[in-house]
């Protein structure tokens, strides 16, 4: 806790966790995990907390305290997403027999995600997870050469990806901050819902 | 053929793939976050007071149950505390109370009008041009020492009134 102050902090938990969302087609800061309503803020929040009440202790032996901090966001958000696959699972089996009527069942229901609008992309499936990036990064040739390398070569050490690409480790680490920002200013979920629409906005600017 | 990996191994295999793709957790510095928190529509400082008020409910439960506040949580409230909020001690009121006369006399600073008059100072390059005659530079320097008394008496009603 000598470099980072709380501020800082929770700033870099929240653009991490900002990141993980979109990733995963969940853009915006108020954007929560269908059928949790767990949000970027909740998780930062939650781990931060636990980091002040000494339940999650920092060794610096074993690597930052982000590291440490984003490992448990991380961590929560993977749970969050099989918590949400699993509700939806659940629900048609949640009926209520205790002699309500219809109308108040379906509105306990509610809380529930429909499998109907429910977002598809909130899953862990790694091959709709690569078709997803490399369409969503297609129109930019340097950056879907480095998606390429990672998820069609199997390449994730930063020397390897720029040996492959023909390119320095700098140049590498840029384009990655390229794709950090253009993922969280956009996200990957607006290009699944309506890809015309995105291009062209993302072209007027 | 792909083999069918359990929960734990597809959470890797995604870490890896996030981690190469955009970057470890600590690649992401507080300038980068700022502008990625920008990029999203998010404001850094309603970021900031929303930490506090939820580590602030936290802290209530310590106060209540009569048990000590952890020290990186009284660390954290402190840190994010909002300048706007109640002074609790003396001390705290002393640093609001100068804080704020700070920013007042750098404000004040920024406007130089209100700080001083200056008289403003006429160039004489017409001296060195070799076309003007002696006759015409008396004249000119009449001209200049009129505007400059003229000016002079303006300023001195000014700084009167």
């Amino acid at each position: 806790m000598q470099q980072d102050t709380f501020r800082s902090l929770n700033r870099r938990l929240t653009a991490f966790a900002l990141r993980l969302f979109a990733e995963h087609g969940l853009a915006g800061l108020g954007t929560v995990i269908p059928g949790t309503g767990v949000s970027a803020e909740d998780l930062v929040g939650k781990i931060l907390v636990e980091y002040c009440e000494g339940k999650t202790v920092h060794h610096p032996s074993r690597g930052t305290l982000v590291t440490l901090l984003c490992t448990g966001i991380r961590n929560d958000f993977y749970d969050a997403l099989s918590k949400a696959s699993h509700d939806r699972e659940m629900v048609p089996d949640e009926r209520d027999n205790s002699g309500e009527d219809d109308h108040s069942t379906a509105k306990s229901l509610t809380g529930y995600p429909d499998p109907k609008v429910m977002d598809p992309v909130v899953e862990l499936d790694e091959e709709r997870y690569r078709e997803r990036v490399l369409k969503y990064f297609a129109d930019d040739p340097e950056l879907r050469d480095v998606c390429e390398a990672v998820l069609c070569l199997d390449l994730y050490k930063p020397a390897d990806i720029a040996n492959c690409l023909g390119i320095s480790v700098n140049e590498f680490h840029n384009r990655k901050k390229r794709l950090r920002l253009r993922l969280i200013k956009y996200g990957i979920v607006r290009l699944d819902k309506n890809a015309q629409e995105v291009k062209s906005t993302r072209n007027k600017k | 053929m792909h083999k069918k990996l359990n929960p734990r191994e597809t959470r890797n295999k995604f870490t890896r793939f996030s981690e190469a793709l955009f970057g470890e957790p600590c690649e992401i510095d507080e300038a980068e976050a700022i502008e990625l928190l920008a990029a999203a529509g998010v404001d850094s400082s309603e970021l900031d007071a929303s930490l506090y008020s939820r580590l602030a409910s936290v802290a209530q439960g310590y106060w209540v149950n009569q048990k000590s506040v952890p020290p990186l949580l009284k660390q954290a409230l402190s840190e994010l505390r909002p300048a706007s909020a109640p002074a609790r001690n003396d001390k705290e009121l002393a640093t609001q109370a100068k804080s704020f006369v700070e920013s007042l006399v750098e404000t004040v600073k920024m406007i130089p009008a209100l700080s001083r008059y200056q008289a403003p100072t006429f160039s004489t390059s017409y001296r060195n041009k070799g076309q003007i005659t002696e006759a015409d530079k008396c004249l000119i320097d009449k001209a200049k020492s009129e505007l400059e008394e003229k000016l002079r008496k303006m300023g001195a009603k000014e700084n009167e009134s």
